[in-house]
């Protein structure tokens, strides 16, 4: 299925999940969990974003066959692992790039005031899950859940059929706040998730450091 | 540039000039020529110039059009927020540039999905 986020939504869900992600790890742990683990992290943080009518991750959920699934969450784990902020194995360990960018993005976006909602959201998914490191604990709580927020009929994701859709991005309409980045950090994360752009990058540091550059 | 303000100094990595020459920038050539006149009027302001963050902190984009950005660095800015520590260029290793230089690094595409022909003015 085509992805219709904007780029800007892409690069922001990545770094909005790597800083949930992050935060939601035993202190000092550099191991993030395994993909069912965080997974059903970002599952959470996304419902409890528009559970609170805030718009900051751009991700769609439909029930498979471990429970929520996003295509976008994929995306998000292979531009991560490509920027070398994660290492994707068995278990997905944070770098030490990965590390810093989530708490810059953290420190920097998310702390502001008017994200305050997003980062409330993503703080009360973190704190629970933090010290609950089982993937077990978190996907029988997440299966307990009503298939919709509000839904009264009883159905649970336990219960819901293979394909099933379980979450949208909130409508701007919906949304009663919107994630807000300042457009160094856009071009800052543009950068950053273009592998090409930061080898040339490299490369152009290298040329002035050997003196290969031309003066006007 | 405001009147009397001294002019920039400005220096091109090897990458950027090989870049001018590339097939898809080729034709831009004369409008990132422009852009830079425009750049040098205030470097920390001109041209959407934004200072980037994180692990290119010390970097600063600008814009060409809504597709293409001039990824470069100012050596005033560099030595008073001390960015040499995370990313150095030659001048932050021995010196010898004045405060008043732009070095301009490369060209970046950040949003490729963005049609040719919308232009930014400024």
């Amino acid at each position: 299925m085509a992805d219709l986020r904007t780029l800007d939504e892409q690069r922001i869900d990545a770094a909005l999940l790597l800083a949930l992600w992050s935060r939601a790890a035993p202190a000092g742990s550099d191991d993030l969990g395994d993909r069912l683990r965080l997974m059903k992290l970002a599952y959470l943080g996304a419902r409890s974003c528009a559970e609170r009518r805030a718009r900051g991750l751009s991700t769609s959920f439909y029930r498979w066959r471990w429970g929520p699934l996003s295509n976008e969450v994929y995306h998000a784990w292979e531009q991560l692992a490509a920027a070398r902020l994660l290492q994707d194995d068995e278990h997905i360990v944070l770098t030490e790039d990965g590390a810093s960018l989530a708490d810059d993005f953290y420190d920097e976006v998310l702390r502001s005031e008017e994200n305050a909602s997003i980062r409330a959201a993503l703080d009360e998914v973190a704190e629970r899950w933090r010290a609950q490191p089982s993937t077990g604990a978190i996907m029988d709580y997440v299966y307990s859940l009503p298939a919709r927020s509000g839904a009264g009929n009883g159905e649970t994701i336990s219960s819901t059929a293979l394909g099933a859709g379980l979450l949208k991005p909130l409508s701007a309409r919906a949304a009663q706040s919107t994630i807000s980045v300042d457009p160094g950090w856009l071009e800052t994360l543009a950068l950053l998730f273009n592998a090409p752009a930061r080898a040339r990058l490299r490369e152009a540091e290298a040329d002035f450091r050997a003196g290969r550059f031309q003066v006007a | 540039m405001p009147e009397g303000a001294p002019a920039w100094d400005v220096r091109y990595s090897r990458v950027f000039r090989r870049q001018l020459s590339m097939a898809d920038l080729r034709p831009l050539a004369a409008t990132i020529e422009r852009r830079i006149g425009v750049l040098l009027q205030d470097p920390y302001q001109a041209a959407g110039a934004e200072r980037l963050r994180n692990q290119f902190a010390g970097l600063r984009s600008a814009r060409i059009d809504r597709r293409w950005r001039i990824i470069y660095r100012i050596c005033g800015e560099c030595r008073q927020l001390g960015d040499q520590r995370r990313r150095s260029l030659d001048c932050c290793l021995v010196g010898g540039t004045a405060d008043r230089t732009v070095n301009i690094l490369m060209v970046s595409d950040h949003y490729s999905d963005i049609p040719e022909g919308f232009e930014f003015d400024d």
